[in-house]
């Protein structure tokens, strides 16, 4: 639009003079003009321009006899914001002088648009951009030039948008200057004056030197902000940094009607300088700051402060922060079901906006401090003109919510006085935020600090109950947080918002931490039931809640959330499968093992390989009674037992990571972490007794339950032994690796009770102490043997478990510190896997009386003579199989064959011939008779020597000696370095003296593990003047006659291939005889051969 | 199986996953067992009081042919036999080690060489491998006199191997065989004694409720040696085994006696097993070495006191104590006692040096973590200190004899009689002199 000539002022006085149909007027109205150039003031103090087309009233002296007429402004050269109109009126025919005088005498200016369609919006160019810009624009052309639609413009311009109504009066102007003082600005009364003495004779202003009136908006700064979960670790300096510019609506009312139009409404934006080079803070003008009253000088409008104001910001739904690099983020939107929502590590970049957003009872960051914005006051608010002092707000400020049927609601309960979190960061590690712990507390709170024993480890936060105790909110927490723990439940943290609800008191548009499930609840469709006594008996409670003491009928429903491509799995009351125990090996039978809650949580990081790193959690809920040390002492006890298994101490400095096996390869890892919090035992899975004296520590999962003996079991001590980690495991499903071989009737060997797996074949994990010796005397052995050292082979039901709710396998990946690579451990998927069986606990192949039909090697031959017990286990990598069982085997080749010893020097690691995929254990049953004495202690001499004769005369001559390839079961498991593994089961039954039943007994109960196991052969141990063996097949017994202990081994060295029908020795007995015993399994393609 | 064991099974299983009965433990008294003839002793309690002051004994003669187990000898008084040639060190050969060894100890006598750890290399005094193998625990013991070395295999069994090339003699079963893990092995004439104590095998508490044991076996080998067709020792008559009721217990050895140092106590033992007396007060035992006198260098824990040494002489009288001055780290290794009767104490990175009165002579910073030391005949003290082997004069003077640049020493450095030194790092034995290398 161009200047037109002088006679044609403007649109508006074309109008005013009857003109308007005829653009080439050439009447000179009368009178003198006014000439205005409308600008603003930016946030950077610079004057602009205001655009073209913008409609302005001009009112003409005081209502009631004002006249009001509308004109526009106009642009001429680089000039906007130009108003000219005359400065009066055409006197009409009639009316009298003074009349008109008081017409023009004066006029103010006014912007009302509250009843045009669309608000207007003052659209400039980018910060940097040039030439400066100002564009007038509707919302919808901010779309349309700048989509997607909302929030508008994201191609870095900035607006703001004028108030639906406003006024030279309500608004603060910088005092104008006129040429010639031909005029003057009241601002009291909101009007500009004509000088008396010049009516009539002067325009007030020129057309080439307009009066400037520069509008001067109450610029407020207001910072939004959030943590990149891409880019904000690496490229950020770990800080939150700005979301792309939003719509910021301001209203002058802490509870504004729906209906009632923005005070302030603005994307305005300026680099904040000092923080991220992204980092922005949004500038929100207040135009109307007086009262526009006519007849009346203007007053202040009450200052902006938190309990009278309002800002919100809205977005469409689906609207996500998309950080497309380090340092460029888009807003886009992304529908619900969209793959660029899916879990993965892209999905990082991926940040979710809100719906509505709003101030009223969101934490406000003013400098170093802060304040609920409720509070903020009239002096914080005019302090926030500067970028330091601008009021923050974060995005990622957490409210605690309950999912009920996909509606986020306010928890059902809180404690204020009690009720404490622990804020989780997202590597669930030490390495972010303050003072954090190793599984990732946030500000651990020192227990001595605590309310109580319980809720520990928690974090020192503070937690803000919203106005009518209705929110639980928190604004202190780690960038970023995956989950949060509060009353016995998990909290999911990632892609959800407080609802807008027309509660005022409630939070909006903050980040949801949802507690899908409250598992202290019953379960739907899960009983229970308790273990009475007396009589022994099951009772059902009324009500189902799921405390410790209680069995449930089944593990409850699985959640997903979202379902389909879940982000966030959780199995309350998680539990294995395994053997049932202790009772004989039955493939039918199974026994819980663990009782802890599963999670799954997609894209907490990104990996060292650059692909999605997940957290699967154990949690593990334990009240503790009877500890002294109370919350000194479960805070410690808790983190020490998770520390040894999340690699956070001396013993252990491996997390464990299980990785996808499917092809194409995957990026992705899963790292699995053990969190155990002390809670009330109302929120418990288990309810542990401390000091409880006359047992050793113990779990039991089906119902809860636990002892500890001694509180120096609650740490990890000098050697490594780690008691509390080892019953840890137990609620986590694990079994025992060791044999029972104090509690029944085996004196110190094995009996025929296995704690865990069949044959117990990792009841060798543990067995030497060389390393314990040798390495700053730390127990080499494993952690379910020997309560030391962490397996690879302990995670693989956790690879199992994942494997099972993503649909894709998985193997463990760990490193034992004596190891000097990781090992990647997997199993052979187990057939029953859904019910949470696996191979690490049940055997590929087993039998409890297997026999090759031999007879006995003894004239008459005896038919149907050999009876043993088998279980074939596979093997995954840990340090057992490729380190251990390589040990022993080296170390037995230097006994075995003495005529040709190992030679040359030690290999740096096992070669392959000695590193196992798999377990062949192969057991009898010997039922023994042994001397005895009324003493107990001279008794139990006797007995433990000779039952130690015979397991290390087995072990010395028979075990890490053979091993075998071939293939077996249904579907045929490829094994091609087996090794086999022989033991004697004993159970010693004579008990003349009885020392093992009665008041002060050992408690030995032999008929009961007799009738359950049943024995393969009797041994009878005798101590006549002279030494020698005695068979009596019918009997199926060997009678050892012995002088002194040794014989017992040396004895048995000779007979002991015999009870498999083998007329053999340890000495001559071969790998085409041991094949006789593997075959018995049934596999094909069996070829036995010596361990060289 | 019938429903009421099927019901007291899976009451158990849910009750406990490692349930342990009350009793299961009962061998509080000190019984000597002999086949199936046990005999309870009760030896003297003898209060371990100050005692008259008596002169020190006259400076021992250097004895021995070598480093042949852990700190020199049964005593662990970490005496050498050897002196030390003057002049540079510079190695004469050396050999590469696998990281699985991870050294501890290097047992030297005559022209053999054992290097002991996580696993064990057999050499010459050229430095040619014999043998190896994995290690089941310590101790080993060279036996050069009888041409065979001891060690414990992982079935619990102790091994006697020939020195000449590794081959096994016999094995033997001590008392309880892998459930104990065994501290000693000594001999003298045709017997051994195996020392040990009770294992914490079973993954229950370890307060003080537990109750575990020590053992002391007397293994007879006199020649000709009977043994089973897979090598295991025949004796002739039944076993001897000394149980003594406590855990944890250092053991040391002369050829007069054996001293168990168990919380509270010390056993004085003899080499026929039995126990003429105990010496009693209140103390735990950190390390314990004894000269040839068969006085006991006990360094002790006490109740609200600072740790100290204790010179006690086998009857009882507590000759000295020595405060360790407050700050001093933990003993790493048993009181390091020289032929002249001083003391050295290695406590982390300190040597403390004793008069023959138990007097602090003076205190010096070591450069690095102490990988053993030796007290050479002429009264200095030989130590592997981080990088360096170097010497310490009675007046706490250093001299430094070898670098090994870049590596740490893991071992004692032990002379030989032929003027060699050895020591191994965590990835080089070697075989240090002071003679001219590769010249006529």
């Amino acid at each position: 639009m161009s200047s037109p000539p002088k006679p044609i002022k403007s649109a508006g006085a074309k109008a005013a003079f009857g003109n308007a149909g005829n653009p080439a007027n050439a009447l000179q109205p009368p009178g003198a003009w006014v000439y205005l150039w409308l600008r603003f003031r930016d946030p950077d103090t610079q004057r602009r321009d205001f655009p073209e087309g913008l409609k302005v009233k001009v009112r003409h002296g005081t209502p009631p006899n004002a006249k009001v007429k509308e004109y526009t402004t106009t642009k001429t050269g680089t000039k906007s914001g130009l108003l000219t109109f005359p400065a009066k009126f055409p006197i009409p025919e009639g009316w009298l002088w003074q009349k008109t005088k008081a017409v023009w005498h004066s006029f103010t200016l006014i912007w009302d648009d509250t009843t045009a369609p669309a608000a207007q919006f003052i659209l400039c160019e980018k910060p940097g951009a040039t030439p400066k810009t100002q564009v007038l624009a509707t919302a919808a052309d901010l779309a349309a030039a700048s989509p997607p639609a909302s929030p508008p413009n994201t191609s870095g311009q900035r607006y703001f948008r004028l108030p639906a109504k406003w006024s030279l009066k309500s608004a603060e102007w910088d005092a104008p200057t006129f040429p010639g003082g031909l005029g003057s600005y009241d601002a009291a009364q909101g009007v500009i004056n004509q000088n008396a003495m010049h009516i009539g004779l002067h325009d007030i202003g020129a057309e080439d030197n307009p009066v400037q009136l520069v509008l001067l908006p109450h610029w407020r700064y207001v910072r939004f902000e959030f943590f990149d979960r891409r880019w904000g670790h690496a490229a950020h300096g770990d800080q939150r940094i700005a979301p792309p510019p939003l719509t910021v609506q301001g209203f002058r009312k802490a509870v504004p009607a729906n209906t009632d139009p923005s005070d302030s409404e603005s994307n305005w934006y300026a680099p904040a300088t000092g923080s991220p080079p992204s980092n922005i803070v949004q500038c929100m003008p207040w135009i109307n700051w007086f009262t526009d009253v006519d007849g009346q000088a203007r007053a202040a409008l009450p200052k902006l402060k938190g309990s009278n104001t309002l800002l919100k910001f809205q977005t469409p739904a689906h609207t996500y922060v998309y950080s497309k690099s380090a340092t460029e983020r888009l807003v886009v939107q992304v529908p619900d079901g969209d793959a660029r929502l899916d879990p993965s590590v892209e999905r990082l970049q991926y940040y979710d906006l809100p719906e509505v957003w709003k101030s009223k009872v969101y934490y406000t960051r003013i400098a170093a401090a802060g304040k609920f914005f409720k509070d903020v006051t009239e002096g914080e608010v005019d302090g926030s003109v500067a970028v330091a002092q601008a009021l923050g707000f974060s995005l990622d400020d957490l409210v605690l919510f309950r999912d009920n049927a996909g509606t986020l609601e306010p928890l059902d309960a809180w404690d204020t006085a009690t009720d404490r979190v622990a804020v989780l960061n997202h590597r669930f590690n030490d390495t972010i935020g303050a003072n954090p712990t190793h599984h990732g507390v946030y500000k651990h709170q020192d227990p001595a600090g605590a309310v109580d024993e319980f809720n520990l480890p928690q974090s020192n936060v503070v937690i803000t109950r919203t106005p009518g105790d209705k929110d639980v909110y928190l604004y202190d927490y780690p960038d970023w947080t995956r989950l949060t723990l509060a009353r016995g439940n998990v909290f999911d943290v990632f892609d959800r918002r407080a609802p807008d609800v027309p509660d005022n008191d409630r939070v909006v548009g903050a980040r949801a931490a949802v507690r899908w499930l409250d598992a202290s609840q019953p379960f739907p469709g899960i009983t229970t039931r308790e273990w009475v006594d007396p009589p022994p008996s099951w009772v059902v409670p009324a009500v189902h809640n799921p405390v410790p003491g209680r069995e449930l009928s089944a593990r409850p429903a699985l959640i997903q959330q979202p379902a389909g491509t879940p982000l966030f799995v959780y199995q309350p009351f998680h539990f294995q499968n395994c053997t049932e125990f202790p009772c004989h090996y039955d493939p039918g039978r199974a026994t819980r093992f663990g009782r802890c809650d599963m999670l799954l949580m997609r894209c907490c990081d990104v990996n060292a390989e650059g692909g999605e790193l997940a957290t699967q959690m154990h949690y593990i809920r334990s009240v503790w009674i009877g500890s002294a040390g109370g919350k000194n002492f479960n805070d410690p006890v808790s983190i020490n037992t998770s520390a040894r298994w999340n690699g956070a101490d001396a013993i252990n400095n491996y997390r464990a990571l299980l990785l996808p096996t499917q092809s194409p390869p995957s990026k992705m890892s899963v790292q699995v972490v053990w969190f155990d919090q002390a809670v009330q035992e109302s929120r418990a899975h288990f309810r542990l007794t401390v000091g409880a004296g006359g047992g050793r520590s113990n779990r039991g999962s089906q119902l809860g339950t636990g002892e500890y003996n001694d509180p120096g079991d609650m740490q990890s001590q000098a050697d490594g032994w780690h008691t509390s980690a080892h019953e840890s495991g137990h609620m986590n499903g694990l079994p025992d690796d060791y044999n029972e071989r104090w509690n029944c009737a085996s004196y110190d060997q094995m009996s025929y009770t296995a704690n865990g797996p069949p044959g117990d074949p990792y009841e060798a994990d543990g067995r030497q102490d060389a390393t314990q010796t040798f390495d700053g005397g730390i127990y080499s052995g494993s952690m379910m043997n020997v309560n030391s050292r962490i397996r690879g082979r302990y995670f693989w039901p956790s690879a199992e478990w994942v494997s099972r709710v993503l649909g894709v396998p998985f193997k463990v990946k760990f490193q034992d510190p004596q190891d000097t690579v990781p090992y990647e451990y997997i199993l052979p998927q187990h057939a029953q896997r859904d019910d949470d069986r696996t191979y690490l606990s049940w055997p590929y192949l087993g039998a409890r009386n297997a026999t090759r039909n031999a007879s006995s090697p003894f004239l008459p031959p005896t038919a149907n003579w050999d009876l043993f017990e088998y279980y074939l286990y596979p093997m995954g990598k840990d340090h057992y199989s490729q380190h251990v069982l390589a040990g022993l085997c080296r170390d037995a080749k230097g006994w075995r064959n003495p005529a040709s010893p190992p030679a040359g020097a030690a290999p740096a690691s096992p070669p392959a011939a000695l590193r196992f995929d798999g377990l062949l254990v192969i057991d009898l049953r010997l039922e023994c008779d042994m001397p005895n004495d009324p003493t107990v202690a001279t008794e139990d001499g006797f007995r433990e020597n000779i039952t130690a004769q015979m397991a290390a005369a087995v072990r010395k001559s028979m075990c890490y000696r053979w091993r075998f390839n071939g293939s077996f079961g249904s579907p045929p498991q490829r094994f091609d370095n087996c090794l086999i593994h022989f033991a004697p089961l004993l159970l010693v039954a004579n008990d003349p003296n009885g020392h093992y039943t009665g008041v002060g007994g050992k408690g030995w109960d032999v008929a009961a593990v007799r009738t359950e196991y049943g024995s393969h052969f009797n041994v009878t141990v005798d101590f006549p003047a002279a030494a020698g063996v005695v068979w009596n097949a019918g009997a199926r017994q060997l009678t050892m006659s012995c002088v002194a202990y040794a014989d017992v081994g040396a004895q048995l060295e000779d007979e002991f291939p015999k009870f498999f029908g083998l007329n053999k020795t340890m000495a001559t007995i071969n790998a085409a005889d041991v094949a006789l015993l593997v075959n018995v399994l049934g596999g094909s393609g069996v070829a036995v051969t010596e361990v060289s | 199986m019938k429903l009421a064991g099927a019901l007291m099974l899976a009451v158990l299983a849910a009750a406990a996953v490692c349930q342990r009965k009350a009793g299961e433990k009962n061998m509080p008294e000190i019984r000597l067992l002999e086949g199936l003839k046990a005999t309870v002793m009760t030896p003297a309690a003898t209060p371990i009081r100050p005692g008259v002051a008596a002169p020190a004994p006259a400076a021992a003669k250097p004895g021995g042919t070598g480093y042949i187990c852990p700190f020199a000898n049964a005593a662990a008084n970490s005496r050498s036999s050897f002196g030390l040639m003057e002049g540079e060190l510079k190695p004469r050969w050396s050999v590469d080690l696998p990281a699985s060894l991870s050294p501890r100890f290097v047992l030297q006598d005559r022209d053999r060489v054992l290097l002991y750890g996580g696993e064990w290399i057999l050499l010459d005094m050229q430095g040619r491998t014999i043998t190896s193998g994995v290690s089941a625990g310590w101790p080993a013991t060279l036996d050069m006199a009888h041409e065979l070395f001891y060690r414990m295999i992982s079935s619990g069994h102790m091994a006697a191997a020939r020195t000449a090339d590794g081959s096994m003699r016999f094995t033997q079963l001590p008392s309880q065989g892998d459930v104990f893990s065994r501290r000693l092995i000594v001999r003298r004439g045709d017997r051994i004694l195996v020392a040990g104590n009770e294992r914490a095998l079973k993954p229950l508490d370890r307060g003080p409720k537990a109750e575990m044991r020590s053992t002391v076996d007397a293994v007879d080998v006199a020649e000709p040696i009977k043994t089973s067709s897979m090598g295991t020792l025949r004796p002739t008559a039944p076993e001897k085994m000394l149980y003594l009721p406590s855990e944890k217990i250092q053991f040391a050895a002369t050829d007069q006696l054996v001293a168990a140092a168990a919380p509270g106590r010390i056993y004085i033992i003899d080499w026929n097993l039995q126990v003429p007396r105990t010496l009693e007060g209140s103390f735990e035992p950190l390390a314990m070495s004894l000269d040839e006198t068969g006085r006991i260098y006990l360094v002790v824990k006490r109740e609200g006191q600072a740790d100290a040494l204790w010179l006690i002489t086998p009857e009882g009288a507590l000759v000295y104590s020595f405060e360790f001055p407050q700050g001093t780290p933990a003993l790493d290794l048993p009181p390091i006692v020289a032929y002249d009767h001083r003391v050295y104490l290695i406590a982390g990175r300190q040597i403390l040096s004793l008069g023959v009165d138990g007097k602090l002579n003076w205190t010096r910073p070591t450069e690095g973590p102490v990988g053993g030391a030796v007290a050479l005949p002429d009264g200095r003290l030989l130590v592997s200190e981080g990088e360096w082997i170097a010497v310490w004069d009675a007046e706490g003077k250093r001299t430094n004899l070898y670098r090994a640049q870049g590596e740490m020493f893991r071992t004692a450095p032990v002379p030989a009689a032929s003027g060699d030194i050895l020591a191994a790092t965590a990835t080089h034995l070697y075989c240090l002199t002071a003679r001219r290398v590769g010249r006529p």
